[in-house]
């Protein structure tokens, strides 16, 4: 991990400010007529998603953040502590509950996951975009209502809850995009 | 799956309404008697701008690189056609413009390309009242055709701001005696985010380019006016009744983009020179590398540079405003991010 400045500042570029890992979020240049240039940043703390905005002068050169990824298969759970095995080295890490901020709800046995790590302790762990998994529960909908994007509630396996369609029912397979907990369409 | 890069970033049709522009432009100094003229965008010298960094390079023969660290190897890609068209007019040419290539470093955003394309032009005889005039005619004339929120803005009436005004108006402060915690204070209110160590020349430019620019041209289009003598670039300075100084150095904005910079311009070279070695010292400060100086350029000027005006505008920036862009990657067929 080396010094970076702001003419290497790109999205998802990770960089220490202040002690701590932020991501970049977004990046402006700004260059008034024949004044100086800044970069304008916002930024997402790592460690606890809050993002702030911060301003360098263009030359400006911060730390790189150290948060190597691994990719990691999901084995199992007690309900506090979640158990992964790095595909690279075959050993397994055990994850708190609490560092996997939801992405709990969409594991199944041996899904495979990007884990980003932060001095020893991971702080992202992220599901494949689109999982596909079935219905276990869902209560019948209003049926005579046709005005077209009516939506209900249903569970789904891993226990996640998803917005589905009238015409989805429990037992069936659905596609949902991780990042947003949404219903995509039927699992072919 | 990832490379989409190598596609161009303009589309076929946007590429076309860029030309049709361009085209336009011709005839417009054609029909004026402005004789289009070239000029080399890899030189041996290069201007001193604190806040303008250069690409360098070196002449080579061979592809060996030379020991020698002779300054006459080194060659620079122009950042301004600014000296090859004044040494033209030194040299007894009529008015002048040049329509092709610019670069400079370090700049990449949604309205900064490093390789980017430049209209430059200079009248004869005429004060910056004239020129600024003539800049609107032209963007009228361009805007004609177009729909786009920018070529409405221009059939508004023109507004003209002082360096000074633009400060009070849109900051609160005055930003000849407003010391750096006022200036804070302000920056604050504004919602901008704290910015340590920041110098007042550092908060000015930073309010400049996020809080002010984006204001100005908005309800037409807007000149921004009577820069601070340190701000003077290659434009003469002049001396107001209540004694203060300010440079005849104007820039328009349209819809909050900064399209052109023009000056009534210097020919003292006397002046010229100390502005360069000022310029030489303030890169030093900025730990920057310093360039050549253009003894050509100085040597035209004590030739003689007749009185003129000019002015230069981006072609880039320009297409955004008509053709409704948001960034300048949509009117270029190669940014540099696909270059």
């Amino acid at each position: 991990m080396g010094t970076i400045g702001t003419s290497e500042f790109r999205k998802k570029l990770k960089i220490m400010l202040d002690g701590q890992p932020y991501m970049i979020v977004e990046n402006q240049f700004v260059k008034p007529g024949k004044g100086q240039a800044f970069s304008r940043v916002r930024v997402k703390n790592l460690l606890t998603n809050r993002t702030i905005e911060r301003t360098f002068k263009s030359g400006e050169t911060v730390e790189e953040a150290s948060v190597p990824q691994s990719e990691m298969t999901y084995l199992y759970n007690d309900g506090k502590v979640w158990t992964f095995m790095d595909k690279a080295t075959m050993e397994t890490h055990e994850i708190p509950k609490e560092n996997l901020q939801g992405a709990e709800q969409w594991l199944l046995d041996n899904t495979d996951v990007d884990v980003t790590w932060y001095d020893g302790k991971a702080i992202e762990v992220i599901p494949p975009t689109f999982m596909d998994l079935l219905i276990t529960n869902a209560p019948p909908g209003a049926r005579g209502d046709t005005s077209g994007n009516v939506m209900r509630e249903c569970t789904l396996e891993t226990g996640a809850i998803v917005q589905i369609p009238l015409f989805i029912d429990e037992g069936m397979k659905i596609k949902v995009d991780t990042r947003t907990g949404e219903y995509v369409e039927r699992a072919k | 799956m990832n490379n989409q890069q190598w596609a161009p970033s303009a589309t076929i049709q946007t590429w076309r309404a860029r030309q049709g522009l361009i085209e336009q432009i011709r005839s417009f100094f054609m029909e004026r008697a402005v004789l289009e003229v070239d000029v080399p965008t890899l030189s041996q010298a290069i201007g001193t701008d604190p806040h303008l960094d250069f690409y360098e390079t070196r002449f080579e023969i061979g592809g060996a690189p030379h020991i020698s660290s002779e300054s006459g190897l080194r060659r620079f890609l122009t950042t301004s056609p600014e000296f090859h068209l004044k040494r033209l007019l030194a040299a007894g040419f009529p008015d002048i413009f040049y329509l092709g290539k610019a670069f400079r470093n370090g700049e990449a955003g949604d309205r900064h390309n490093g390789e980017f394309t430049i209209l430059e032009w200079y009248r004869i005889g005429w004060d910056w009242d004239q020129l600024m005039e003539e800049v609107l005619n032209l963007c009228a004339i361009l805007a004609q055709k177009s729909n786009s929120p920018a070529a409405t803005l221009a059939r508004k009436p023109v507004r003209k701001i002082t360096w000074q005004n633009a400060y009070k108006v849109h900051c609160g402060f005055d930003p000849l005696d407003s010391s750096l915690s006022e200036i804070e204070n302000c920056a604050e209110r504004l919602g901008l985010s704290p910015f340590p160590g920041a110098s007042r020349e550092d908060w000015l430019d930073l309010l400049m380019g996020t809080v002010i620019e984006t204001k100005l041209g908005r309800q037409g289009p807007e000149f921004l006016t009577h820069y601070p003598p340190a701000q003077a670039a290659l434009a003469q300075i002049e001396e107001m009744p209540d004694g203060t100084h300010w440079a005849r150095r104007f820039e328009l904005y349209w819809d909050g983009i900064e399209l052109c910079n023009g000056y009534q311009e210097l020919c003292d070279p006397m002046e010229q020179r100390q502005r360069f070695e000022q310029d030489i010292q303030h890169r030093e400060l900025l730990g920057k590398v310093n360039p050549v100086l253009d003894m050509h350029f100085l040597a035209a000027l004590e030739q003689g540079l007749p009185a003129c005006s000019g002015v230069a505008l981006g072609i880039d920036r320009l297409a955004m405003l008509l053709l409704g862009k948001n960034t300048i990657r949509d009117v270029l067929l190669f940014p540099d991010a696909r270059a």
